[in-house]
């Protein structure tokens, strides 16, 4: 598989985790460091189960994700009932927590060298994991955010006082934002276990947690096309800059826009819209009529 | 009219970025050489915190590629080094690796910027069908997998964890005469695991035995509790650790601190001229082994000639980078010489059969190398050093012929 | 026994640089409700300003200190006055002030790497090592002068904080930001001290981590994790707490890694960590925020 399609694999599995990220954070307002550590157990455990049981990619997968989100929701039960504060200090700490249990448990995870030589895809067999499996996630939670769940938890972002008043259960749809989004991010990470041939602990520090939210936050809180957006600059863009000290200014620039971000544009690059066609056309209406009533004046 | 603004701002930043992609695209992968030239792919960590690692190695193989090159390069070709930059992370090896082959047509990739990326990037070799020469991981998962079948794209000029730290701790036993050691180790890199395993087999092989075990985390700074413990427990006559780099100048510093005397038993990665920097006097009479000896009258001249292109010293950080890597230059230079007199196309396969069958006794930088067509380790010499005055003094020598 | 009183002086040690932090990071929490992340860029800062202190400047050790207390102060300040202070005024979420100062956290420790590159720094002092014998344990010299200057500095705020008419401003806007400046009290200004303390005591605790370990890029941001934990042990808000969560929080940590097992040292930090969240997540003193509805 060629290098380029490469990049676009691992574009299309992080922009599964960058969404389910969003769900949480862009959506429901609470934000995670920690989300990597969810990543690490959906690897992991397709890893390991794919290779033990002898079953299908597809199950590993599934296996993953279930357990990710059993255990976002262990932890988010106790956690979730207090203020947001807690909560991102809660993240931080399962991803580091997931992170040294990866090192220390040699007998189950490799320790430091990992997890290797487990059935994976062969060449272009990502591809037809990854972007199938993609759409299904874009379009899932397209109608999931346009339904009554959705609103209901952007409400009770908004103002969750308010939220309580008008009857949403405010910790229900926290834990079922939870859990959406530990289940695409264990999604993303046993995807990722598959196409690297092996997963080890450094592939899921705090940085790329960071990563994640960065992405998030830029690309628009509240909004599924943002996340995606975001997910397409992002995570290429290491790829793309490979000067010395790109590193080092390239998280400068992540960093300033962040600043930037949240003190002109709060909302992110696309706020809380999304993309559509009638959006589309609305927009280029408003905009010809302005221009003709300036080519009179 | 703002968020038009914006987004078309990121429209156009990333398809210009996607055209430049094109652009190389575009520029022949053919997986083999172009014509006239012998295209040779680095990998290394030429960012972040390892910045140091991929500088001193990359200094060290232009300066290889040239002086051949001058020669009249390999098999009458000339030799094209490309650079990549993986950051010591194993997700970005891969992709390091698919561009050098892909895209730029390597046909042979020398690199050793991780463990964790070797392996990865092990089966895009496999796929690609491109050999690749590590010169400075010991792990022994590099070139065999758990199963113990040897991974045919990948081969290694310097020794093995189970090479290296077998010797010093059969050393620490027979020569030292040592009954017992204790062991200090960092559960997140694969060199400590590994050192624990084989310092311990090598010990116990010849008689002593190992009495504890502390462990850190990289990135760990404050040792006083597992040192403490050390020192408490006692029973010990040794301690043997492969801290290095920050690690091992806070190690020394708190074992001061606390009070804790003992001989101390390193790993090859203290041979590195910045160690007395953070250690100052308190490693005297410290032993440990190493491949080479960068203090070597026989590389006085390339010392100098590194020193004056790239700034510093080539012993700086991990000291035996910028020499081995050179071997595992000439390994490659010899493999391919091999493949154009028996009149086959330099191909990367073609070089992986050579490098395999070929490379006995082949005269290197640092030593005669020989690499086992079996395992894909290698055969060299490599003595046993130990600290006076502040100077690395060599006090033995083995040839290692196992592993 | 001995090594019992060992690990106590090791924990006093490393508790009283994470009781630093944590109280800097405790009274922004405990006036304005959110976690400063950017705190670990002025601990990070006040690290390299002893080392280029004692390399260009002088070679006085508490000249240095001295100096990285300042740098300490002004970045915190100029960090609540470029980029708090219009959020604030704004009254906006309190999410965003926590991911502007991952921002800032992310500018500040990567253009250290640019300036400094991200090899380690030894600070030129002479402590190197010197301990003193007390019963049979081992401490260092520069532990003694750490544990003194945290004890002093911990005393200072908190006679600050109780004694003074400052002080007593920033109790009452603790419980209520809006009915103090209602009072007559001038918000923005004392806001800005508040910077000031919490970023000089970054400061001092950055000087003292370089001088006990060294001076890298990372080494501000595994520490400042700790202290979010000490504080959260504590009670978040409370800096009563965060004092004590610090010193629960390393003397766990000592004893864990010296009497059971050292692998198990950061599990038992986050372990910790999570199960007070679980069981007290107010933490020993912590104060609840709910809203009135």
């Amino acid at each position: 598989m060629t290098y380029w399609l490469g990049v676009l694999v691992q574009t299309c599995i992080y922009m599964i985790a960058i969404i389910g990220v969003s769900i949480l954070s862009g959506f429901c307002g609470l934000f995670t460091l920690g989300h990597a550590g969810f990543m690490a157990i959906g690897a992991y455990t397709s890893a390991i189960v794919v290779n033990t049981f002898d079953v299908p990619i597809f199950v590993g997968l599934l296996a993953g994700m279930l357990l990710s989100t059993l255990l976002g929701l262990l932890i988010g039960a106790p956690t979730l009932r207090i203020n947001g504060d807690y909560f991102i200090i809660a993240t931080m700490g399962i991803g580091e927590a997931i992170y040294l249990l990866s090192q220390y448990l040699i007998p189950v995870t490799g320790g430091p060298y990992g997890y290797m030589d487990f059935h994976s895809f062969r060449g272009m067999e990502a591809l037809f994991y990854v972007v199938p499996i993609l759409i299904v996630v874009i379009v899932v939670t397209y109608f999931f955010i346009k339904s009554k769940h959705g609103r209901n938890i952007v409400a009770l972002r908004e103002n969750e006082m308010a939220a309580l008043t008008v009857g949403i259960n405010v910790y229900r749809y926290k834990m079922i934002s939870m859990g959406y989004s530990c289940a695409l991010c264990g999604l993303a990470g046993g995807l990722l276990a598959h196409y690297m041939t092996n997963v080890n602990p450094a592939m899921f520090t705090s940085t790329k947690s960071n990563d994640l939210v960065i992405a998030v936050v830029l690309g628009g809180r509240g909004s599924l096309t943002g996340a995606i957006i975001a997910a397409m600059i992002l995570t290429p863009l290491p790829e793309l800059l490979r000067f010395s000290s790109a590193q080092e200014w390239r998280l400068i620039m992540y960093g300033l826009t962040i600043v930037l971000v949240i003190l002109f544009r709060p909302t992110g690059l696309y706020g809380d819209r999304e993309f559509s066609i009638s959006g589309l056309a609305k927009w280029i209406k408003r905009h010809s009529q302005r221009l003709m009533k300036r080519g009179e004046n | 009219m703002k968020k038009l603004v914006a987004l078309l701002l990121v429209l156009a930043v990333t398809f210009s970025f996607i055209a430049c992609g094109e652009q190389t695209e575009t520029e022949a992968p053919s997986g083999g050489t172009n014509g006239d030239e012998i295209v040779v792919g680095f990998i290394g960590s030429m960012t972040g915190d390892d910045e140091i690692y991929g500088y001193v190695s990359w200094g060290a193989i232009t300066m290889a590629v040239d002086r051949i090159n001058e020669a009249g390069g390999v098999a009458g070709r000339q030799v094209v080094l490309k650079q990549y930059d993986d950051r010591a992370d194993g997700v970005e090896a891969v992709n390091c690796a698919r561009k050098a082959i892909l895209n730029d047509g390597c046909v042979a990739i020398i690199t050793s910027s991780s463990s964790a990326g070797l392996i990865s990037i092990n089966s895009v070799l496999e796929e690609y069908k491109v050999p690749c020469i590590a010169y400075a991981i010991g792990s022994e998962l590099v070139t065999q997998t758990e199963e113990g079948e040897t991974r045919p794209y990948m081969f290694r000029v310097n020794t093995t964890a189970s090479q290296c730290t077998t010797v010093i701790g059969q050393y620490a036993a027979e020569v030292m005469g040592l009954k017992t050691a204790a062991i200090f180790y960092d559960i997140t890199r694969t060199d400590g695991a590994d050192g624990v395993e084989y310092f311990t087999k090598g010990f116990e092989e010849k008689g002593g035995s190992v009495v504890q075990v502390e462990a850190y985390k990289s990135g760990d700074v404050d040792f006083h509790a597992q040192l403490s413990a050390l020192k408490a427990n006692g029973g010990f006559e040794a301690i043997y650790s492969a801290a290095k780099y920050i690690e091992l100048g806070m190690v020394i510093n708190q074992m001061k601190e606390i009070g804790l005397e003992t001989q101390m038993i390193g790993d090859r990665s203290w041979m590195m001229l910045d160690l007395f920097e953070v250690v100052g006097d308190n490693l005297e009479g410290a032993v440990f082994p190493s491949d080479i000896d960068f203090n070597d009258e026989k590389y006085a001249d390339f010392n100098n000639e590194f020193q004056e292109l790239w700034d510093v010293h080539p012993g700086v950080a991990v000291g035996t980078d910028a020499y081995c890597i050179q071997d595992a230059c000439m390994i490659l230079w010899n493999a391919i010489e091999k493949v154009a007199e028996a009149g086959e196309e330099i191909t990367g396969e073609n070089i992986r059969d050579s490098i395999e069958a070929n490379s006995q006794n082949v005269e290197c930088f640092t030593d005669t190398i020989t690499i086992d067509p079996q395992t894909h380790n290698v055969r060299r010499s490599m003595g046993i050093f130990e600290i006076q005055n502040q100077n690395f003094v060599q006090i033995d020598s083995y040839d290692v012929t196992f592993g | 026994m001995v090594l019992f009183f060992q690990q106590i002086i090791n924990a006093l040690a490393i508790g009283g640089i994470y009781a630093l932090m944590s109280v800097g990071y405790a009274l922004i929490y405990s006036l304005l409700r959110f976690t400063n992340f950017a705190h670990s860029v002025a601990v990070t800062f006040g690290s390299y300003a002893i080392y280029v202190a004692l390399t260009h400047i002088t070679s006085n050790f508490y000249l240095g200190l001295i100096f990285g207390v300042l740098v300490g102060a002004v970045i915190a300040l100029i960090i609540e006055l470029t980029a708090y202070k219009p959020l604030l005024i704004k009254n906006s979420a309190r999410s965003s002030l926590t991911i502007i100062g991952l921002g800032i956290s992310t500018i500040g420790t990567n253009m250290i790497i640019l300036i400094f590159s991200s090899r380690f720094k030894v600070i030129p002092t002479d402590f190197g090592g010197k301990s003193i014998q007390l019963l049979g344990a081992y401490i260092s010299v520069l532990d003694i002068i750490i544990i003194a200057i945290c004890l002093v500095m911990l005393l200072g705020v908190f006679l600050f904080i109780n004694k003074t008419r400052t002080g007593l401003a920033i109790r009452a806007a603790s419980h209520d930001l809006d009915s103090t400046a209602l009072m007559g009290v001038d918000v923005q200004k004392f806001l800005s001290i508040i910077f000031i303390l919490a970023g000089a005591m970054a400061g001092i605790a950055g000087v003292m981590l370089a001088t006990k370990y060294q001076a890298y890029p990372s080494l501000a941001t595994t520490m400042t994790n700790k202290s979010f934990i000490s504080s959260v042990v504590g009670g978040l808000g409370s800096l009563g707490g965060a004092v004590a969560g610090s010193f629960i929080l390393s003397t766990g940590e000592v004893m864990i890694s010296g009497y059971v097992s050292s692998e198990l040292r950061d599990l038992f930090s986050y372990g910790l960590l999570i199960l007070v969240l679980l069981v007290r997540p107010y933490g020993l003193m912590g104060k609840r925020f709910d809203d009135k509805a």
